[in-house]
């Protein structure tokens, strides 16, 4: 057929070969496509089409239809109805001949856990059968981006979180399918891993290969080619990140006060202004007219009290889209709750102010066998404080709180949490900690109401005070009138906010949090945060770990461990000076991935990282570097909207650090 | 069918990585043979007997005798009322209690009829049973000769035997259980682990989400099917050989058939069982859930409902139709007919080629239900 | 302290009656008890035979109808040749064939002893040596009577000859039908089986849900725990028991001779034996399938070692020692015991004590490891 059309080049034929060029191009083109549930809508008629060499992002809260989307367009889901070609071939009807044409990675981890990391591999070029050859050529080239190749005899199952994502992903880009679906595949991954991972992605897209991204980080969303916001089954806006978010009316401003969590109640007071977010040591504010109200808000907040130090207007991200976007659609006792959380909790939360230190570790250490899982760390958490633990997978933060809840018994040293030895008065302990664990640990198949009275019957609340903690649980977490939905129908931001509640139900001085937001979408994301802010403000301690650095930008102080080891310790701020020489400097920049491949090959900016959408490059000077390094994209041919100095964040920090410690310990022999 | 060896390559290594399992599914068996082999023993070797010699004289004495005299009685206990023969039976001291009357040697020489009485424990009825034809047996044989030696008192000649029962065993002659139970023990351990393995190992993959990335590619159904049949056919007929070695030179079983043969049906069994754990796993999603279903649809017909102990012939109508949908029963009647009658395909085939269909059906309904979807 | 305690007795009910898998294997179970009442004998009645008769006269046919007038034997076949003789017994078509020679008339006119041979099929054992046991007495009892005849007393006690008569009484199970048994031993491996399968089951469940580690940080205790999990699970097997013993007592007309309170009393012993058993292994076991395959590699044993498939006294010594490990010997004693013998403490204190101290010791064990293990 194509062969056909080559040759009689008519007029008439050159119009037809356009046109099929246009349906060529488009590797996947929905049209209705819809899956019900029952009832329920989980995907309702949606329209989607793919640009074949594009890095196309789908982006929607929890439950939003995200992951039944791929599975349909994978053909490994039937569809209710509605049409869908992919790589030209229709998966309604004909999903046998999808084989071999699509890779796919689930959300879970779906590898052989006995099997070694070459072995999984194996597996896959077998089942795609990959000629001997080029299969050798191909699993060295991404066992080296996927800095796996010395864990080559590793079994699976023994890899960390991040390298098992990274494992997946070789798996599924050993046969060159012609589009890969990725589902949430970064989520509870450290900034580390997740940076390698997208470089593996990015340098098998030169084979034209297609991706297809599901994620809730937002900075990965920002640099796709498009992305389709979805929400409630449907989806709500298709575009390029650029163009949405010029969809955002008015305009965002960036303010630094002190203190700034008054700046925020001050500004949220009354409903002043919808969107107010910390973000990092600044506050973020949408407003309908940046120009004229940076004045009105300096003065407003003069009268308050509280010092502004600058205001200035920034561009909105991704994330500020989504909020406002899901916001805008999502029916509200997520809005409702803040109030009532904070006046509740005042009631029943002595004010613990009295300064001294909540929790207390000295060479805290915990083998696993000839493993050394956490080795000699000691470190202090003021009362009331929120401190965030940080390391990349593997690197023993479950561990550390594992010990400090009483869960695990260490090898050696000691530490005490609320001033009770965790080893010798665990019992004293117990009830004076609350502790939330990665996985979703309330029970599935009982309603919210059973839960919720569960724990309460466990710390043994009675009478009127169950019912007022209850009630309180039920507002927190934006389930009143919910309380008979059984566990599992909540989505991801839900079940977090419910699990809180039971951990906090019996109003503990300290709150151990593990990863309480992996995998939960932005504005959940957000709505939790507010929370821990509540609680560390009527002095509840709270020690939690992510991997969301702008989360981290949140907390107190910061602990960064690697391997087991302490390797920093201080607040945000004070790590950034102590750590970061020189400045940064941040590009925006068409395919910004390009550009990050572009730039990486000249050896004085081989430092080079994305961030967000952005281009982050560590130099001596910003003000003289902008323009070499602008002057320098543009002859690559890459457009260059902007390069200016910009703050430090965590990530560039964490990725700092941790590449440090890698440098010194394979320089220093030792393997892992 | 070029798909099939590399999914073949990847159980191999996976349960080669899993010992535990591995060391599971071979060492129960054995277990499960040693167990079966020396515990489910039928044979009634010595009746424990209670005796209440009511009458104390030599003609009762001799009567007692001709029940020790056969070597199947021993007594065990001299009593002297129900009660104690109660409490001698309730503890299971004693199997069975003989109470001869006062009167015993009194009517016998009176020319009367006498009433001995027998108590034996029925709370087992199979041992019962056997139990009560030889006692039977010796009170007839005993009856036989007293009247005998009366007629020859009295002058009216002797008894002559008027039929003669010349009983021939065929086959297990020497009529050992456990000659009996090994050969079918070989379909209820197959029956009993392959299937569970079987789908365990699928709804594992379902579990963990593994089964995605096979969905998606190239593989087809009946490819997926047949890697996972092929090794766990592969260790279900290694389960086979080690329970077939250890039946041989442990139990020593009387093999008269045709070893190859044998091994042959083992082989389309074999099949057959590890398919239904397949088919099973098809329709569960958790593992859980396909353990139970392989329990309730395998280890306990087989056990149960397929001649095994437990004679077909002795069911209601409507269980002899229901035995017909487990394949242990064809199995059980090709491995006792091939060791212990020495048979061959000639009288076998029916069940062979019920075998043969039922593991085509089985397989076969696996790879339709085996859908390439997640749900 | 009770406010924790009732607050996760409340949580384990509502999650039983919700998980679908758990009521269908209980419902599975009671099933299965009816079947086995309904449909397992393991006694000889109407066993298919064939006869063979090559005298075709009034004699032979005399002999026949006697074997005929029984219900162990269902004559399912007359033959007229050696080689569907052969085939009948190797396809197992009949268990025996009874062969009338030609001649047997004119033997029996001769008054020389007339021969009749009895084929058994040997494979079944069990059922071999009961049927020829039958058979004989059959044979036997027919000879005598022609024997009296012609020594011409046709009554044998009016002639003043005497003859012992024994008659024989099963206790318990009067009948053998064996269905007494079977019920019995079914509940008390039911009650062993689901309580060690539900018992671990949910436990692993909780450590592979990781709530279980969330109610480790709690202030509850192990012993509270373990106590809040086998507590409503305790009482759903309670309701579970009384509902598989009314099939048993109603249906099935199993007599109750003993207290059925004692029954229900020593029962919650074994549900907390069984239940400790699981929590154990629980401990023991990293995930599901481990804990499955672990609870076959006990169950197995259990049931074998417990005398509800057989008596133990059958047994090689050995395995009658390790018998006394196991808790469901004692309560196989113990149900048997009170069901079928009607004896009370008085009898069955050993049994008790041993139940209890297993019972103890078991959930300790798993107490102690509960912590340690789980988190």
């Amino acid at each position: 057929m194509k062969r056909a059309t080559h040759r009689a080049a008519g007029p008439g034929m050159i119009f037809l070969k356009g046109v099929l060029r246009a349906v060529e191009e488009q590797i996947i083109d929905a049209d209705g496509l819809t899956r019900l549930y029952g009832e329920n809508a989980a995907v309702d008629r949606i329209r989607l089409q793919v640009n074949k060499g594009e890095i196309f992002g789908l982006v929607g809260p929890d439950g939003a239809g995200k992951t039944t989307t791929i599975q349909m367009l994978c053909g490994i889901k039937a569809v209710t109805s509605g049409s869908a070609r992919v790589a030209g071939i229709d998966v309604v009807r004909d999903s046998g001949r999808l084989g071999g044409k699509i890779g796919y990675m689930s959300e879970g981890f779906s590898l052989y856990g006995t099997l070694t990391v070459a072995e999984n591999i194996d597996f896959f070029a077998d089942l795609y059968q990959i000629p001997a050859e080029a299969r050798k050529e191909r699993t060295a080239r991404l066992l080296q981006f996927s800095r796996l190749t010395r864990f080559a005899d590793r079994p699976a199952e023994k890899l960390s979180g991040g390298m098992k994502k990274k494992l997946a992903l070789c798996c599924a880009l050993i046969y060159s399918p012609e589009i890969i679906f990725l589902d949430e595949p970064t989520t509870g991954v450290d900034p580390v891993s997740r940076r390698d991972f997208w470089k593996i992605v990015y340098n098998f897209l030169s084979e034209g290969i297609t991706v297809f991204v599901s994620t809730p980080y937002m900075d990965e969303a920002e640099r796709c080619d498009r992305v389709a916001l979805m929400h409630g089954g449907r989806i709500l806006d298709c575009d390029t990140p650029r163009q949405l978010k010029k969809r955002l009316p008015g305009g965002q401003l960036s303010i630094a006060a002190e203190p700034l969590r008054a700046a925020v109640s001050a500004l949220k007071e009354g409903g002043r202004y919808a969107s107010v977010q910390i973000f990092g040591e600044y506050l973020h504010v949408v407003v309908p007219d940046p120009a004229s109200e940076q004045d009105a808000i300096r003065n407003y907040l003069d009268g308050r009290g509280i010092k502004v130090h600058s205001i200035r207007q920034v561009e909105p991200s991704l994330e500020d889209i989504f909020v406002s976007v899901v916001a805008g659609e999502t029916v509200t006792p997520r809005q409702a709750k803040g109030r009532a959380v904070t006046t509740e909790f005042l009631e029943a939360q002595p004010l613990l102010q009295d300064g001294g230190y909540a929790v207390e570790v000295f060479g805290l250490t915990k083998r696993f066998g000839g493993f050394t899982a956490v080795d000699e760390i000691s470190f202090q958490v003021k009362k009331g404080e929120i401190f965030g633990f940080l390391g990349p997978n593997g690197s023993g933060k479950s561990t550390t709180i594992k010990m400090l809840c009483g869960l695990l018994p260490p090898t050696s040293g000691q530490a005490t949490v609320a001033g009770f030895d965790i080893g010798r008065e665990a019992k004293r302990l117990r009830p004076k900690i609350g502790y939330m664990s990665q996985k979703f640990s309330l029970y599935n198949d009982l309603k919210v109401e059973e839960n919720i009275n569960l724990y309460a019957g466990i710390y043994g609340l009675k009478g009127e005070r169950k019912k007022h903690r209850k009630r309180w649980v039920l507002e927190m977490a934006g389930l009143t009138g919910r309380e008979s939905l059984m566990a599992r129908e909540l989505s991801g931001g839900w079940k977090q906010r419910l699990a809180l509640g039971c951990a906090i139900m019996h109003e503990p001085e300290v709150l151990f949090l593990d990863e309480p937001t992996s995998g939960v979408d932005p504005v959940a994301r957000r709505e939790f945060w507010d929370l821990i802010y509540d609680l560390s403000s009527r002095g509840v301690t709270v020690f939690v770990t992510t991997h969301y650095m702008d989360e981290a930008e949140h907390c107190h102080s910061l602990g960064l461990i690697s391997d087991g080891n302490l390797i920093a310790l201080g607040s945000p701020g004070n790590l950034k000076e102590q750590n970061l020489a020189g400045e940064l400097l941040e590009v925006e920049t068409s395919r910004p991935l390009a550009a990050m491949d572009y730039l990486s090959d000249k050896e004085q900016y081989s430092g080079v990282s994305l961030f967000g959408g952005a281009l982050h490059l560590l130099v001596d000077d910003a003000g003289r570097a902008a323009p070499a390094v602008a002057l320098m994209l543009r002859q690559g041919g890459f457009e260059v909207r902007r390069a200016e100095k910009a703050p430090f964040t965590l990530e560039d920090l964490f990725v700092a650090l941790i590449e440090a410690q890698d440098k010194r310990r394979i320089e220093g022999g030792r393997s892992l | 069918m070029k798909l099939v060896m590399p999914l073949l390559r990847k159980e191999v290594r996976e349960i080669r990585r899993d010992p535990y399992t591995l060391g599971i599914a071979i060492l129960l068996p054995l277990i499960q043979l040693l167990l079966f082999g020396y515990a489910l023993n039928l044979d009634v070797a010595e009746i424990r007997l209670a005796v209440w010699d009511q009458d104390g004289s030599p003609e009762s004495r001799a009567y007692l005798n001709s029940y020790r005299n056969t070597g199947y009685f021993q007594v065990r206990r001299h009593v002297s009322g129900y009660r104690e023969i109660y409490e001698s039976i309730d503890r299971g001291e004693t199997f069975a209690a003989l109470i001869i009357p006062a009167d015993f040697s009194q009517r016998l020489l009176r020319g009367e009829t006498v009433r001995v009485q027998t108590l034996v424990d029925g709370s087992f009825p199979p041992r019962a049973e056997i139990a009560v034809n030889y006692i039977e047996a010796v009170n007839e044989a005993y009856t036989e000769r007293l009247v005998d030696s009366q007629l020859q008192k009295a002058g009216l000649g002797r008894l002559q035997e008027a039929i003669v029962a010349e009983p021939r065993v065929l086959y297990n002659s020497s009529l050992v259980s456990k000659n009996f139970i090994v050969p079918g023990l070989f379909a209820v351990i197959l029956m009993a682990f392959p299937p569970l393995l079987s789908a365990l190992a699928v709804t594992r993959e379902k579990e963990r989400g593994s089964i995605e990335q096979v969905l998606i590619s190239p593989i087809r159904p009946y490819e997926f099917m047949i890697g996972k049949l092929l090794p766990y056919g592969a260790i279900a007929f290694v389960e086979m050989l080690v329970v077939f070695i250890a039946a041989l030179f442990l139990f020593e079983i009387p093999f008269v058939g045709s070893i190859p043969l044998f091994l042959l049906m083992a082989v389309l069994y074999v099949l057959c069982t590890v398919g239904i754990g397949l088919l099973v796993s098809t329709v569960t999603s958790s593992q859980v859930a396909a353990m139970l279903m392989a329990i309730a649809a395998t280890v306990m017909p087989s056990f149960l409902f397929s001649g095994f102990i437990y004679p077909i012939f002795n069911m209601p109508k409507v269980f002899q139709v229901y035995t017909y949908f487990f394949p242990a029963r064809y199995f059980i009647e090709i491995s006792r007919g091939i060791a212990l009658k020495g048979v061959g395909l000639e009288y076998l085939w029916p069940n062979v080629l019920m075998l043969f269909i039922y593991t085509l059906i089985i397989v076969g309904l696996a790879s339709i239900f085996f859908k390439k979807k997640v749900g | 302290m009770l406010t924790r305690i009732i607050a996760l007795i409340g949580k384990e009910f509502v999650q039983f009656f919700r998980d679908r898998a758990l009521v269908i294997l209980v419902v599975y179970i009671f099933v299965e008890i009816a079947l086995c009442g309904w449909a397992l004998f393991l006694h000889v009645r109407n066993l298919p035979i064939a006869v063979y008769d090559l005298d075709r006269s009034r004699e032979s046919r005399e002999l026949v109808g006697k074997f005929a007038a029984t219900d162990n034997f269902l004559i399912a076949r007359h033959i007229s040749n050696e080689r569907e003789l052969e085939s009948l017994l190797d396809r197992g078509e009949v268990s025996m064939v009874l062969v009338v020679p030609a001649g047997f008339s004119r033997d029996l006119a001769r008054r020389t002893p007339a021969r009749v041979q009895l084929l058994v099929d040997g494979t079944n054992s069990q059922i071999a040596k009961v049927a020829l046991g039958y058979a004989a007495g059959i044979i036997r009892s027919h000879s005598l009577n022609i024997e009296l005849e012609r020594a011409g007393l046709l009554d044998v006690s009016e002639a003043g000859i005497a003859t012992v008569t024994n008659s024989i009484k099963a206790l318990y199970d009067p009948d053998l039908e064996f269905t007494h048994f079977n019920m019995l031993s079914m509940v008390a491996l039911a009650a062993f089986m689901t309580g060690l399968l539900l018992a671990a089951g949910a436990v692993v469940r909780e450590k592979e849900a990781g709530t279980l580690e969330q109610l480790l940080v709690t202030p509850i205790s192990s012993g509270e725990l373990v106590v809040a999990k086998l507590l409503p699970m305790g009482v759903i097997k309670m309701a579970g028991l009384l509902l598989s013993v009314s099939i048993a007592i109603f249906v099935f007309h199993v007599p109750v001779k003993g207290s059925l309170t004692l029954f229900l009393g020593l029962s919650t012993l074994i549900f907390f034996a069984a239940m400790g058993v699981g929590v154990y292994l629980a401990t023991l076991a990293r995930n599901m399938q481990q804990v499955l395959l672990l609870s076959f590699f006990v169950l197995f044993p259990v049931m074998f070692l417990s005398g509800t498939l057989v008596p133990i006294e059958n047994m090689p010594p050995v395995l009658q020692y390790l018998s006394y490990l196991n808790p469901l010997r004692y309560y196989m004693d113990i149900v048997l015991g009170i069901f079928l013998k009607g004896v009370g403490m008085e009898v069955l204190w050993p049994q008790t004590l041993a139940l209890a101290v297993f019972s103890l010791a078991i959930i300790s064990f798993g107490i102690m490891r509960f912590r340690k293990s789980l988190a």
